[in-house]
């Protein structure tokens, strides 16, 4: 039977209960409390070693991971691309053997291919966090997102929520979709046909071509962004044809209700996705997303570690 | 908090001795605190209720600018994964800068003394205070740790198989009491 | 877009309904506002006192929908010396047509906005057909970046296609084709594998007595196939444009009754003619797709007539005579038709080779099906968009008068049977013989 209040690893949000996601959630709000405080530190974390373990590279999210672990009072390693073995032909695996040396308590991990994360937590004896592994899952982020909008909105169950831009290839996506279904709220997707991945319509959620139908009446409409390396990849004509169909302007805000949530995973692509005048909008969370995001994280570690600790017994 | 299997072995107090016990505190922090300001800070849960009690009682023998803050202790405490139960972290509220302030740190039971050493931690998070005392409503004993109260409501014996509660209506319950329950194993 | 106000009617006329199936029936039309107010059996009531009504008489002529043609060359912008968008809407309103899609290939290519307003705006200048642009897939056609298909949706067009060229990589295609599906478009595609077309003619007997570089049926047979299969995969509707042969016809009746959502044309050169028409080395009758074998046209016969085939094309593509007064192989390609086709297909009726609610279905009611266009049939409440058809007339076509600028056409010479008289477009005359 599942402890909604620790959890093994997080490698996705698929198949996570309603009272382990509401559980991580709830976790957060007494975290974000700490990011407020003048010493931003409590110590559950002391002594625990948590690796990031970034084989593609992400600034900001690997610095969130950072400053959570460390509000946490854990000692933090970093391993990226660059400075890796990797790049010398060294597998994944034994990569992550060698790491164990160093005797990690918890790995938070982002890698190119779907499944890394439960590559590793299968093979190697620490908790894994999946900080996003190809276009597979990025629960943190969804978790942040949910975050951000029972904060805002007070709840999740029955909220209408757009997700709008490159679905096909968003681990945000993905993971938002299994998480909001999970806590009962309505989702609507559009975008491109070139796309949306193949039966997505399998998943209880409404798909609509055009971005008006999606947001009309939404509580929440989030933006994915449109990767500039996609461009070449005969997906759609042009920045310029994307941003007039289905880029986010206030005139097509309009249609949601009047305090709709405007959010963005970043970094935006200002003029394409989203104009800067939505962006900057008092209706945007954007910001907050990212303070929301250290808050989740700790909770996420806090829960990883925790399973640990009771493992050792 | 709160056990199931659980008899109720003796009632130490009743609603009367609570009200008693609280407004006896109240007079003794009076006493031995030489200005009128003070800060009271309640312990999550069960200090919280009894730190609000304890807040109008105080108004009354004159304190006149009490600061009020809650602290949850949930990621100070020493057993913090290894407990049986795995409590929720609820909220700490404490906005306003500890230093140089008279802090009265407060809880319903004193009991290992484990509770108060992890506040003892987090309370150095938030500043540097001129003076803390700790003001519980229960000394039930049997402490693990260097630590001792100094303003206790009542003071009482009790075995390791036992468990102390405070009981207020505001926690919802039927009426104040403080009840001694004997655990089944 | 001017209509008549004025109370019309249209007495004694043979009545071809495609709404009601059957025979044509005598009776009378009435129309107004360029809208049908009422349709009746018979002799047709006299008009009652102080009522202002005009009657057309129509003694001898049938009456149907008027005709809607899917894909035709008016060579505007770019060519303007062959035809324009003005000369070709005269020749497509004497054809008895009242609509007409535009290919994208002229100069430039209809790929933005921009072009696609122009048109429209040529088209209503012309004011004889509603012109329907056909958008280009790729920029300068050339199957690398995707054009603004959204952007000419939103501008009006309803169509898109990459005219006569193949989209060469086949993974590209399939991105256009859904993203056009966000749009609510129909795509149309032309059918023939480069790397197999060796030449302009059919890969048979004639080719081989005649010495004339040829392409084989497979070369359309191929493109048939991985279109069928890209209209599955993305659900997009798709129009086959301009099938020639017998193995496409059998993919597509597969296709269909697999419930896959694809529509077909067929020109009226591969109707009427086959490869002998190449026989004397005619650049009149150097057309694309080539005229094949007969068992091909047949096969096109029975599969128009069994609905395999929805509709029929002009293919209308004028030259100037210096373009076909050369050697086979050097000659441009195409001919001018879209004045023609009623009077084509209205000959192999008589010949016994297609029936006549064949004709008016595959001109004038399937076609306003595939573009979700009102009327193409004769009832109150329907737009006046009809034409006036003299069945049993019979005239000699002479390419140097056609109405069409453009001069070239296979049946230069030949008797043709039938033909309108008098085309209307919500309610206005647009033409009369």
């Amino acid at each position: 039977m599942e402890n909604p209040n620790t959890l093994n690893h997080l490698l996705a949000l698929e198949g996570l209960s309603k009272e382990t996601v509401t559980s991580i959630l709830d976790h957060a709000v007494g975290f974000k409390e700490v990011s407020k405080r003048r010493i931003k530190k409590v110590p559950p974390l002391r002594g625990v070693t948590v690796v990031l373990f970034f084989i593609e590279n992400s600034t900001r999210t690997r610095i969130s991971f950072e400053v959570a672990a460390k509000r946490l009072s854990a000692d933090t390693l970093n391993f990226s691309a660059s400075t890796s073995s990797l790049s010398k032909g060294e597998t994944l695996l034994d990569t992550a053997k060698n790491l164990m040396a160093m005797q990690p308590d918890i790995i938070v991990m982002r890698h190119f291919a779907p499944g890394a994360a439960k590559f590793l937590s299968e093979r190697i004896p620490a908790g894994i966090v999946n900080a996003g592994d190809g276009p597979h899952a990025h629960p943190t982020q969804a978790l942040l997102d949910m975050y951000t909008m029972r904060e805002r909105k007070g709840r999740l169950e029955g909220l209408e929520v757009a997700i709008v831009g490159d679905i096909a290839h968003s681990r945000v996506a993905r993971s938002n979709i299994h998480g909001l279904l999970t806590m009962g709220a309505k989702v609507r997707l559009a975008g491109p046909r070139t796309m949306l991945p193949t039966m997505i319509d399998r998943f209880p959620v409404s798909v609509h071509d055009r971005i008006e139908p999606a947001i009309e009446g939404a509580d929440v409409v989030m933006m994915l962004r449109i990767q500039k390396e996609r461009m070449g990849k005969d997906l759609f004509p042009s920045d310029r044809e994307y941003a007039r169909v289905f880029g986010l302007d206030s005139q097509k805000l309009k249609l949601a209700k009047p305090d709709c949530l405007v959010m963005h995973p970043g970094p935006m692509n200002r003029g394409v996705e989203i104009t800067p005048e939505v962006a900057d909008s008092t209706q945007s969370v954007i910001l907050e997303q990212v303070e929301n995001g250290v808050a989740v994280r700790m909770a996420v570690l806090f829960m990883v570690a925790r399973h640990l600790g009771v493992s050792e017994e | 908090m709160g056990e199931t299997n659980k008899i109720e072995k003796r009632v130490i107090m009743d609603a009367r001795a609570v009200e008693l016990a609280v407004s006896d505190l109240a007079g003794r922090i009076r006493a031995t605190s030489d200005e009128d300001q003070v800060c009271l800070i309640g312990i999550q849960t069960g200090g919280v209720y009894v730190a609000q009690r304890l807040h109008k009682a105080m108004e009354t023998v004159g304190f006149k600018d009490i600061t009020f803050g809650r602290l949850d202790i949930t990621l100070y405490r020493d057993d913090i994964f290894t407990a049986l139960q795995q409590p929720v972290v609820r909220s700490t509220d404490i906005r306003f800068d500890l230093t140089g302030k008279n802090v009265i740190l407060v809880d319903d039971v004193l009991y290992t003394g484990r509770t108060i050493r992890a506040a003892l931690d987090a309370l150095v998070d938030f500043g540097r205070p001129r003076r803390v005392r700790l003001a519980v409503l229960v000394d039930r004993g049997l402490r693990e740790y260097p630590i001792q109260a100094d303003f206790a409501g009542r003071t009482v014996n009790t075995d390791a198989n036992e468990t102390v509660q405070v009981e207020l209506v505001e926690m919802g319950f039927e009426r104040d009491r403080v009840v001694v329950y004997e655990r089944q194993s | 877009m001017m209509v008549t106000v004025m109370r019309t009617r249209i007495v004694n006329c043979q009545i071809f309904d495609p709404a009601t199936g059957g025979d044509a029936f005598p009776g009378w039309v009435e129309f107004e506002n360029g809208v049908i107010t009422a349709v009746g059996k018979g002799q047709a009531p006299a008009p009652s006192a102080g009522a202002e009504i005009t009657d057309i008489d129509g003694q001898g002529f049938t009456l149907a929908p008027s005709f809607v043609d899917m894909y035709a060359n008016f060579c505007e912008p770019g060519y303007e010396y062959r035809e324009t968008v003005a000369s070709g809407s005269r020749a497509a309103a004497s054809g008895g047509y009242t609509a007409v899609c535009l290919r994208p290939d002229t100069d430039p290519i209809i790929q933005r906005s921009d072009v696609v307003r122009f048109l429209l705006e040529r088209g209503v200048f012309a004011n004889m057909v509603d012109i329907f642009p056909i958008g280009a897939l790729s920029m300068n056609m050339e199957g690398q970046t995707m054009a603004e298909i959204g952007e000419m949706a939103a501008a009006g067009a309803r169509l898109v296609g990459e005219g006569n060229t193949f989209v060469k990589r086949t993974g590209f295609l399939r991105r256009c084709m859904e993203y056009a599906g966000n749009f609510g478009l129909v795509v149309m595609l032309t059918n023939e594998d480069p790397s197999l077309a060796e030449g302009p003619c059919h890969e048979g007997f004639m080719s081989t007595s005649r010495g004339l570089k040829c392409t084989p049926v497979q070369a359309e047979e191929i493109a048939v196939a991985r279109h069928i299969a890209l209209a599955e995969l993305t659900g997009t509707p798709t129009h086959l444009v301009k099938i020639s042969s017998a193995a496409g016809v059998r993919l597509i009746r597969d296709a269909r009754a697999r419930g896959i959502n694809i529509t077909a044309s067929v020109s009226i050169h591969n109707l009427a003619l086959n490869e002998d028409a190449n026989a004397g080395y005619d650049a009149m009758t150097k057309v694309w797709p080539p005229l094949r074998a007969e068992e091909d046209r047949r096969a096109l016969l029975a599969a128009l007539e069994d609905g395999t085939i929805d509709i029929v094309v002009s293919d209308h593509d004028p030259h100037v005579i210096e373009g076909k007064e050369v050697e086979f192989d050097l000659a441009t390609v195409g001919a001018s038709s879209i004045e023609l086709t009623f009077g084509v297909l209205n000959t192999l009726v008589e010949r016994g080779e297609l029936k006549f609610a064949t004709v008016i279905r595959a001109l004038a009611t399937a076609p306003r099906k595939i573009m979700h266009l009102d009327g193409g049939v004769i009832s109150a409440g329907m737009p006046a968009d009809l034409v006036l058809l003299d069945r049993k007339a019979v005239r000699k076509v002479c390419g140097a008068e056609l109405v069409s600028q453009g001069v070239n056409t296979p049946f230069d010479g030949t008797d043709l049977a039938g033909c309108p008289v008098m085309t209307f477009r919500r309610g206005r005359i647009t033409f009369a013989a």
